[in-house]
């Protein structure tokens, strides 16, 4: 009956970490109800690939398998979650307002201000490409850079990428704070709508495919299948379809996404220095979108007579409709009848086009 | 072994990563930029028919 005590005599410190940060996610997901669609399939993820022996990896294991055909031969899994994701998104906003589109590209500063840091820190280019992507606030983008440069710390990054998503709420009001006064955040914008055509709903993402497929072909994939499900949305003869991207493919994907990340979480690559290094990097990576975002406003306030309140440039990170929201409510506290929410939702909006072709570029940049 | 990881930083990687980001943050403006002229010519062009048209 020894066969019984093997596990138990195999099992390691760091395997044993392992299963308290499979508890921590889960924890985060169930308790905290921070991005509970992803932390808690990680989570368990987490302790199923480091029990000694798991028969979850290896040739014959079902996560390793999920991970091979998922994410490592196609990165289908990220690609199929940007459908549902595109087919969510409402253009609409933005397209009235297109001079907030810039404010998504500054909220970027965050991803290359964290390749120089993490460079600085001992990271290799490629790894740190990917540290830096955690900036784009969007845990697709983030697991197909990293898969694509090969980088050695996708688990980290994903576990990142994900909780920095789930924790925008403590630390994005916190940076606006620091860096706004009073008055710039009781500064009131008018919101007046243009109505936009079907005919421009419609071409939108279909042109937006083909100008960052020809900018940053490497780019196409993750641009394409955001605006393949946009597209779906809002040709007015895919309803269903749309409904199933955006509800069942969304949540089948996500459910896969979770434990299949989770084959990165072996306690040998997941139990070191680098992992807390990656941590810390991918917090300055949210707050330095935030800073980018904010401070591109009030700079662009110098030149403009219709002022932005600065807070609408935090709103630019991916993080939708997190971001959006965040900055309607500050704006609310502030005073009750400062309405910013649909300019900081064209901005999210911004925001969501911006990472994923930022993400584009810095694969351009290396393969 | 933390402080031995941060110490082996090389200074043609750090050189190669102030490249890539303003390459990459230019780059995306630009991106961006031709982005916002495609919504204004969208704009231009497919204006929405008034009710009573």
């Amino acid at each position: 009956m020894s066969f019984l005590l093997e596990g138990i005599k195999n099992i390691t410190i760091d395997q044993i970490v392992m299963y308290v940060v499979g508890i921590i996610l889960i924890f985060l997901a169930i308790k905290k109800k921070l991005e509970p669609s992803l932390l808690l399939p990680m989570g368990i993820g987490a302790i199923i690939v480091n029990i000694p022996n798991s028969g979850a990896i290896g040739e014959s294991g079902a996560i390793e398998w999920l991970f091979s055909v998922g994410i490592e031969a196609s990165e289908i899994m990220p690609l199929l979650l940007f459908i549902g994701i595109g087919s969510m998104l409402d253009f609409g906003p933005l397209l009235s307002n297109p001079k907030l589109i810039f404010i998504g590209s500054a909220a970027q500063a965050g991803i290359f201000l964290v390749i120089i840091l993490a460079t600085l820190l001992g990271f290799d280019i490629k790894d740190a490409a990917s540290i830096g992507i955690i900036g784009a606030a969007d845990g697709p983008t983030s697991i197909l850079v990293s898969q694509k440069l090969n980088s050695n710390y996708i688990g980290p990054i994903t576990v990142a990428a994900y909780c920095y998503m789930a924790l925008v709420p403590l630390i994005q009001p916190f940076v606006i704070k620091l860096c706004t006064t009073k008055k710039e955040r009781l500064m009131k914008m008018e919101y007046n709508p243009r109505s936009i055509s079907k005919g421009t709903k419609i071409i939108f993402p279909i042109a937006i495919t083909i100008v960052a497929g020809l900018l940053a072909p490497e780019s196409v994939s993750l641009v394409g299948f955001l605006m393949f499900g946009n597209l779906i949305r809002e040709c007015g003869v895919l309803d269903s379809l749309s409904k199933t991207a955006s509800d069942v493919l969304t949540n089948l994907v996500t459910l896969l996404l979770g434990i299949t990340i989770s084959f990165t979480m072996v306690a040998d690559k997941f139990v070191t220095w680098q992992t807390l290094m990656i941590m810390g990097l991918g917090l300055l990576a949210f707050v330095f979108d935030t800073v980018g975002g904010i401070f591109f406003v009030k700079l662009i306030n110098l030149f403009s007579k219709k002022k932005i309140n600065p807070m609408v440039g935090a709103a630019g990170i991916s993080a939708f409709p997190m971001a959006s929201r965040i900055v309607h409510q500050m704006g609310i506290k502030e005073d009750k009848t400062n309405y910013l929410l649909m300019h900081a939702a064209s901005a999210n909006i911004a925001g969501q086009v911006a990472s994923a072709i930022a993400g584009g570029v810095i694969l351009s940049l290396f393969i | 072994m933390m402080k031995l990881f941060i110490m082996s930083f090389n200074k043609d990687m750090v050189m190669d990563a102030l490249n890539i980001a303003w390459k990459g943050f230019l780059a995306l403006f630009i991106a961006m930029f031709i982005i916002f002229l495609l919504i204004l010519v969208l704009n231009h062009a497919f204006k929405p028919r008034k009710k009573n048209e």
